[in-house]
């Protein structure tokens, strides 16, 4: 990354805030034509740019179409195995032109989704990077409290992982200081980089944190546990850490409490992506003393969606990829028949209320055309001042489990239904299982207290009677509870990690997912715990 | 209240108004949370310096003494950590010493080593300087100086316009200080004179404010400029107005002139006031902008000059050099919409460095940034190109290209229909400055007016465009008007010809000039006429042209057939109706018409002559066998001693059967035309042989011969037989004419020769032919003959044999005067060939040899036994056989001295038993002698010919048959 030639920024130096909101959030001042004038603009030079070449001939059918209505005709929809013969093997001539680097994802089976990605993309993907921060570092629009100064905390995961090279980039671009810094967090592993930020931010103190929800939602809960005794070790004799803590401790005291991030530090601005950002987020604005602002992105995609200053629905830009969206009924329509082409929408036809899974056109000459990165996402209702739709990410498509054809349960629901029973645990899976021909909900949860297994199952069930309409009406119908829990011994899912890591398991895989596992992954899972004493 | 003590209250209000809007205004940035404690203590001094100079007591005032020293000092020190926050530059660790001083300064006040005491004077409480009172001023003016330096380093190092105004500002706040400061210093050494420091410290913080909140509200330059134009202006009225009402008042006092001065004196300033203004402006613009002064009177002149200007190059040319000088760009380029791609090309380029090296660059036009330009019509900074979120979606191509030549900014030209018409690129200003708010001004103010000159110029150029391109495509149509085959006439709603081109002109035999402004009907025939107002009278359906024949006349009233199309022209004016009449001479076309109608007669003539032919060749064969046998037994029968009655009988017989056999003879003759063996003849000759032929008949049929033969009559190419029988057929068709008609006549033969032609014309003084006749003349089996006077066939047969021989056979006939046929020959180019023409050559009959063996190979008995009959009573030893094999058999098994063979029989044909004879041995083919019933057979000929064979030709006679036997034998003797 060190040969990327790309464009050092000189507008958020200038510290010219007009300029500064214009540039990197002013697209949430867009009006909806003058959004889709954008969008139409940026499709047309992407279809002329990548008609030619082997990738977009492969994925366009031959053909050259001229026009949004005749691409989105002619033009199928496409998942990663439709590019897989040509990225797996990064080939560079099959692509439009070629890329500033190569970066990945982890896709299901261990294997990485590869994707090219060019200076131009890099660039607008590092400027809504920016914009992200400002909106985290504000409450009102226009305001711009971000210098280029500021010192951040980053935990995100190494190149090539995009979030990885986004940090590498922001040094580059913007002159950021990242803590750890990216020549020194790219040689760590992810527990070795939390720890050193964690360490350079108590004593350096810190303005913003950038970090995945997980990650956030562990550190203050790290803090609150173990905060109320307070064990001194050397690296808390460094003054600066030392000064901290003490501030912290004595204001805690005060106010008779525990001591929380937020007394450590005093944030600017707190942001993160992935979905369980929103399910801690009212968790993780206790513990640092900031609401959190919520970005959207995935490696294809690059970031796509950022939350405004109020830190309500995601606004998606239109700079990088050409929005599309498939509805729910659509969506139900490929469920039952797997060869139906589903129809879209654009973003100005997007009803509020409804659910619908993002389809993107990247534009700069990246590859992916009518992509399906799998998200839905649910449309609510505007802040005043954005004419744009707005978002809330809903769940991954593939992480839905359907219960009696009623009821679709997203990860987030059951995970805040598990945390509604306020029980501590270390991790938890869930899939559909069948009992008797009978659909149920099992869970697997590790927890780190002693609980009873119908006390969750009761818990759980009443949750989801209490929230979710559709599960109270399929549960009337059918009479039964459909909730299965299953505990784990602890120590599980820590050796499930430690297994994973010593096979060399990529970071998203060294834990099953909370959704849909693989039978591979859970098999795994139930051995660590059989094998636990 | 005094003015000393009204002056700090107004300072606090105003201050503490400042800070109010520096909270709610002010954007959050770095060094925000210092300005606001430099406004606070600006405010809490100027609210001290009130209560300091309104105190009821010395030691209230000493107290608010101690409070002001501490408020200035702070106000300083942080001054001084906002200059380097606000140029972003990391306080150093001056920063804290400074506030340490304000520690120091403000314990040192609570002594008495800053003020020894206070004391009043008429302006009231003043400080009275202590021992260290000298900190105060070195620590205020030390770090508000350092701060202004601070400013001055940030402005010289900014790039950014409005942050150096904002800087620019805050310097002048300072000088605003520092010359209060200094009145106050000078009013604490000199009680006398009144502390004026407050009003220096309210413009000081009234500054910072503005260039903190909104510095672009106060271009600090042209506030300085138009100060100097009001105060100049005040100066030139107020002194001169002053002075002569001071004039007034003195030399008028009390009199009753003093006011009529005084409303004289107003008007006259009223009047005088704007001019003088204008001219004050002036002075002051040449003041400040010297050379640009002129070259903004230059832009007035170029923008009164432009609008004349009609050459696009040369304006473009212009203008980038002159706003190139007047702005002091390094380079201008401009880029002008392209009429026929979607992207902006270079019109013209300035580079200051190098004046004579044009940039060329285009951009694509059909983006987003056009439609922003015509939405916004303002000029952008470039790097507003990636903060725009329309702009952003610029091609990099273009965008690279703008960088490439360091591009600073884009001024849109937009039309007044909204259109973009062009850009102009404006480069970096020379000497790597920046470009100032005046600049930018003059860019907006020239750019309406360049982008209208533009526009002007551009449809100049387009119209200058249009009208050749008008030119060129009328001189196409009127060259294709011209040059078209078809007559073109354009006539109005009276028929009166409007335009007409040269085919019509030829067509009707007149110069265009002469036919145009004449009536159209007097060149169409009624007919035509009649069809034309039916048409523009009653068509509902202008679209639909009619078409159809009709005569035409041309003006020497010659008609001509013609196809007439007519249609309504549609020239898109609401003027009278015009029609587009195009005419085609169809006459050639007629002409072939009649021509392939007559070929096609005569094909089918070919065709009925071929089917006749046909049928008749295989009638005449089957006739003449039985026919042989009729023809030579008659014969035979004539010389047996038979009674008179029966021998008249057998002549009868005889004579029906030989009329029989001429009959059939015609008929082959007729069916199987031969090839014309021609040879070249004299045409006068022939005829006489001819008409030596049928002297005796027409001398007896009382017909007078009359030939007219031209002398030096050409020979001509030509079968003399056929030929012959020709003229014969005219002859005897002549004779039987005037015998019908007059029982005699005069029979004229003319020999002419024409243009490569002999005609020879047979003329009759018979009744003549009507015209119906004259239709069928040459049909075959037609005849005016009674039935069996004639086959119908003759004239058929004769013009036949004429065409073949490349001529023709005309026909002349009036009803009561008579005929005349007229044979046309080619002219031979061959050389003669003495001695063939017209004469038949005989060949002697040589007496027989007696007693031969004669072998009769027929398949018909009556021939067979007639040959026997024959030849036996000619003491010949004759053996019959009624085919092939026999006759092979009999060859084998005895030699013969003659084979009689016929030329068809069933199981093998002559041809090949002649071969087979021909192996037999080569002496008995020598005595072959075919029978044959059609000799006018191409085969038959052919085979004859090129087994040079004698032949007999049925049905024969006794005599030709013992003529041919006796050649025979005597060839074999011989």
């Amino acid at each position: 990354m060190e040969n990327i030639d790309i464009q050092k920024d000189q507008v958020l130096r200038s510290g010219n805030e007009e300029r500064i909101w214009q540039k990197f959030c002013g697209f949430m001042d867009l009006s909806i034509d003058e959004f889709m004038q954008i969008q139409n603009e940026l499709l047309k030079k992407q279809i002329d740019y990548v008609a030619d070449s082997t990738l977009g001939k492969h994925i366009m059918l031959g053909q050259n179409p001229v026009g949004v209505d005749n691409f989105r005709s002619s033009v199928p929809l496409t998942t990663y195995k439709d590019y897989a013969e040509f990225l797996e093997d990064k080939n560079d001539s099959a692509l439009a032109e070629k890329p500033a680097l190569w970066g990945h994802t982890s896709g299901r089976g261990g294997c990485f989704k590869w994707a090219p990605f060019m200076l131009r993309t890099l660039e607008l993907h590092t400027d809504m990077c920016v914009a992200g921060l400002i909106l985290a570092c504000t409450e009102q629009h226009g305001k711009v409290n971000l210098t280029g100064d500021e010192r951040v905390l980053c935990i995100v995961a190494p190149p090539p992982y995009l979030t990885g090279i986004t940090n590498t980039l922001l040094v580059k671009r913007f002159d950021f200081s990242p803590m750890p810094p990216p020549h020194v967090a790219d040689n760590q592993d992810f527990h070795k980089r939390i720890a050193t930020g964690f360490n350079l931010a108590l004593r350096n103190g810190t303005d913003i944190i950038w970090a995945v929800g997980t990650v956030l939602n562990k550190l203050g809960e790290k803090f609150t546990e173990s905060s109320s005794g307070l064990k001194l070790d050397p690296g808390m004799l460094h003054p600066a850490v030392f000064f901290r803590l003490m501030k912290a401790l004595i204001r805690s005291k005060m106010e008779g409490r525990k001591i929380l991030p937020s007394d450590i530090w005093k944030l600017k601005g707190l942001t993160c992506g992935g979905t369980d950002a929103s399910v801690y987020a009212k968790r993780l604005e206790h513990y640092f003393g900031r609401p959190l602002h919520q970005v959207y992105g995935c490696t294809e995609s690059g970031l796509a969606a950022l939350q405004s200053w109020k830190k309500k629905g995601l606004v998606f830009h239109p700079y990088l990829n050409f929005l599309e969206f498939i509805p729910e009924k659509e969506l139900l329509k490929c469920q039952e028949d797997a060869g139906y082409q589903p129809k879209t929408v654009l973003i100005d036809e997007v009803q509020v209320g409804e659910i619908y899974e993002l389809v993107i056109t990247n534009f700069h000459g990246m590859p992916f055309l009518r992509y399906r990165p799998g998200d839905l996402f649910r449309v609510v209702e505007s802040d005043e001042g954005i004419e744009l739709p707005q978002f809330d990410f809903h769940a991954r498509a593939d992480g839905l489990i359907d219960l009696y054809n009623i009821i679709r349960l997203d990860e987030r629901t059951v995970w805040e239904a598990i945390n509604a029973t306020g029980i501590k645990y270390e991790d938890w899976t869930a899939m559909k299982d069948y009992e008797d021909s009978w659909p149920v909900l099992q869970i697997y949860i590790e927890p780190r207290e002693e609980t009873n297994t119908d006390t969750l199952i009761n818990a759980i069930h009443h949750h989801l009677l209490k929230t979710s309409p559709l599960y109270l009406e399929a549960i009337t119908e059918n009479e039964k509870n459909p909730v299965r829990v299953t505990l784990l011994k602890h120590g599980t899912f820590s050796r499930y990690m430690q297994q994973q890591q010593s096979k060399g398991a990529d970071l998203a895989h060294l834990k099953p997912l909370h959704m849909n596992a693989s039978e591979e992954s859970l098999k795994h899972l139930l051995e660590c715990n059989r094998d636990i004493d | 209240m005094n003015l000393l003590i009204a002056i700090p209250l107004v300072a606090l209000v105003l201050t503490s108004l400042l800070v109010l809007l520096v909270l709610l205004r002010s954007q959050r940035k770095r060094g925000q949370p210092a300005f606001l404690v430099f406004l606070t203590s600006m405010a809490v001094w100027a609210g001290a310096i009130y209560f300091f100079r309104s105190s009821a007591n010395t030691q209230i005032a000493m107290y608010w003494e101690i409070v002001t020293t501490f408020a200035v000092s702070l106000m300083a020190a942080s001054f001084f950590h906002f200059s380097y926050l606000n140029t972003k530059r990391h306080p150093p660790l001056a920063v804290p010493v400074a506030y340490a001083g304000v520690a120091i300064i403000g314990l040192l006040s609570l002594t008495s080593l800053l003020y020894t005491g206070v004391d009043v004077d008429k302006f009231g409480y003043f400080p009275i300087a202590g021992p260290l009172f000298i900190l105060i001023p070195l620590h205020n003016y030390l770090f508000v100086t350092w701060g202004m330096i601070n400013f001055i380093k940030g402005y010289r190092k900014s790039q950014d316009l409005n942050e150096r105004n904002s800087f620019m500002l805050i310097i002048l706040g300072v000088v605003c200080f520092w010359a209060g400061g200094f009145s106050d210093l000078v009013s604490t050494l000199n009680n006398n004179l009144p502390p004026l420091g407050l009003l220096g410290s309210i413009l000081f913080s009234l500054l910072a404010t503005v260039a903190v909140v909104k510095y672009k509200l106060l271009d600090i330059r042209s506030a300085v400029r138009k100060s100097t134009a009001y105060a100049l202006v005040s100066l030139l009225v107020a002194v001169p107005y002053a002075g002569l009402v001071l004039l007034a008042s003195y030399y008028l006092r009390g009199s009753r002139l003093e006011a009529l001065w005084y409303v004289v004196l107003f008007l006259v300033l009223a009047m005088i006031l704007q001019p003088l203004w204008r001219w004050a402006q002036g002075l002051v613009d040449r003041l400040y902008y010297s050379k640009r002064y002129d070259y903004l009177q230059s832009l007035n002149d170029f923008s009164r000059q432009i609008q004349l200007f009609r050459d696009l190059d040369e304006t473009s040319n212009r203008l980038v050099k002159l706003i190139a000088t007047l702005l002091k760009a390094e380079k201008v380029i401009l880029l002008f919409e392209s009429p026929t791609q979607k992207k902006l090309l270079t019109m013209a380029s300035f580079t200051f460095n190098s004046p004579g090296k044009d940039i060329d660059i285009s951009l694509s036009s059909d983006n987003l940034l056009t439609e922003w330009f015509i939405q916004h019509r303002r000029y952008i900074e470039f790097e507003e190109i990636d903060t725009i979120p329309l702009l952003r979606t610029l091609p990099a191509s273009d965008r690279q290209t703008l960088e490439a030549i360091a591009t600073k900014y884009l001024v849109p030209l937009v039309s007044s229909t909204a259109e973009l018409i062009g850009i102009i690129v404006l480069g970096d200003k020379q000497g790597s400055k920046l470009y100032t708010h005046e600049d930018l001004q003059l860019v907006i103010s020239i750019q309406n007016q360049l982008a209208m000159s533009m526009e002007n110029a551009r449809l100049y150029r387009d119209r200058k465009y249009s009208e050749s391109a008008l030119r060129q495509s009328e001189n196409k149509l009127r060259f294709m008007f011209e040059s078209m085959a078809e007559g073109i006439t354009v006539i109005d709603n009276r028929y009166t010809i409007l335009e007409i081109n040269q085919a019509a002109a030829n067509m009707y035999g007149l110069h265009k000039n002469e036919l145009v402004g004449k009536p159209f009907f007097s060149l169409i025939s009624e007919d035509c006429r009649n069809k034309l107002l039916l048409y523009t009278q009653n068509s509902p359906n202008y679209d639909t042209p009619i078409m159809f024949e009709c005569q035409l006349l041309t003006t020497q009233g010659k008609h001509f057939p013609a196809l007439l199309s007519i249609s309504m022209l549609d020239d898109q004016t609401d003027g009278p109706r015009k029609y587009v009449c195009v005419s085609q001479d169809i006459s050639t076309l007629k002409s072939l018409e009649s021509e392939q109608r007559i070929l096609r007669d005569k094909a089918e003539v070919s065709s009925r002559l071929a089917s006749v032919g046909e049928m008749a060749a295989g009638i005449a064969h089957e006739i003449n066998n039985p026919l042989t046998g009729v023809i030579g037994f008659s014969e035979l029968l004539a010389r047996e001693d038979l009674p008179e009655q029966t021998r008249d009988y057998v002549k009868y017989i005889l004579e029906g059967s030989n009329r029989v056999k001429e009959i059939v003879r015609r008929l082959l003759t007729f069916a199987r035309q031969t090839t014309p063996y021609k040879t070249r003849l004299d045409a006068r000759e022939l005829i006489d042989n001819t008409l030596e032929l049928r002297g005796y008949v027409l001398r007896t049929a009382n017909i007078s011969v009359v030939t007219d033969y031209e002398e030096g009559l050409p020979w001509v190419s030509a079968d003399p037989g056929q030929m012959q029988q020709v003229f014969l057929n005219l002859i005897v068709n002549a004779e039987y004419a005037m015998k019908k008609a007059h029982d005699g006549g005069t029979l004229t033969i003319t020999t002419r020769h024409k243009d490569g032609q002999v005609f020879i014309s047979f003329a009759d003084t018979g009744p003549g032919m009507d015209g119906d006749t004259l239709s069928h003349l040459f049909q075959p089996f037609f005849t005016t003959k009674e039935p069996g006077e004639g086959t119908g066939l003759g004239l058929a047969l004769s013009r036949s044999i004429v065409l073949d021989h490349g001529g023709d056979i005309l026909v002349e006939s009036n009803m009561g005067t008579g005929t005349t046929f007229t044979v046309r020959l080619p002219v031979s180019r061959d050389e003669p060939e003495p001695g063939k023409a017209g004469k038949e050559v005989k060949t002697a009959v040589r007496p027989s040899p007696a007693s031969s063996s004669i072998l009769v190979v027929d398949d018909e008995a009556p021939i067979r036994a007639l040959v026997a009959k024959i030849l036996t009573v000619q003491g010949h030893r004759v053996t019959e056989v009624g085919n092939p094999a026999e006759a092979i058999a009999s060859l084998q098994a005895d030699s013969y001295d003659v084979i009689l063979m016929d030329i068809r029989m069933p199981g093998m044909s002559g041809r090949e038993l002649y071969a087979r004879l021909n192996q037999a041995g080569p002496g008995i083919a020598g005595r072959v002698v075919v029978i044959t019933g059609d000799t006018s057979d191409a085969g038959t000929r052919a085979f004859l010919r090129e087994n040079n064979l004698p032949f007999i030709a049925k049905p024969f006679g006794r005599e030709q048959l013992l003529e041919k036997v006796n050649e025979v034998l005597g060839n074999k003797q011989g």
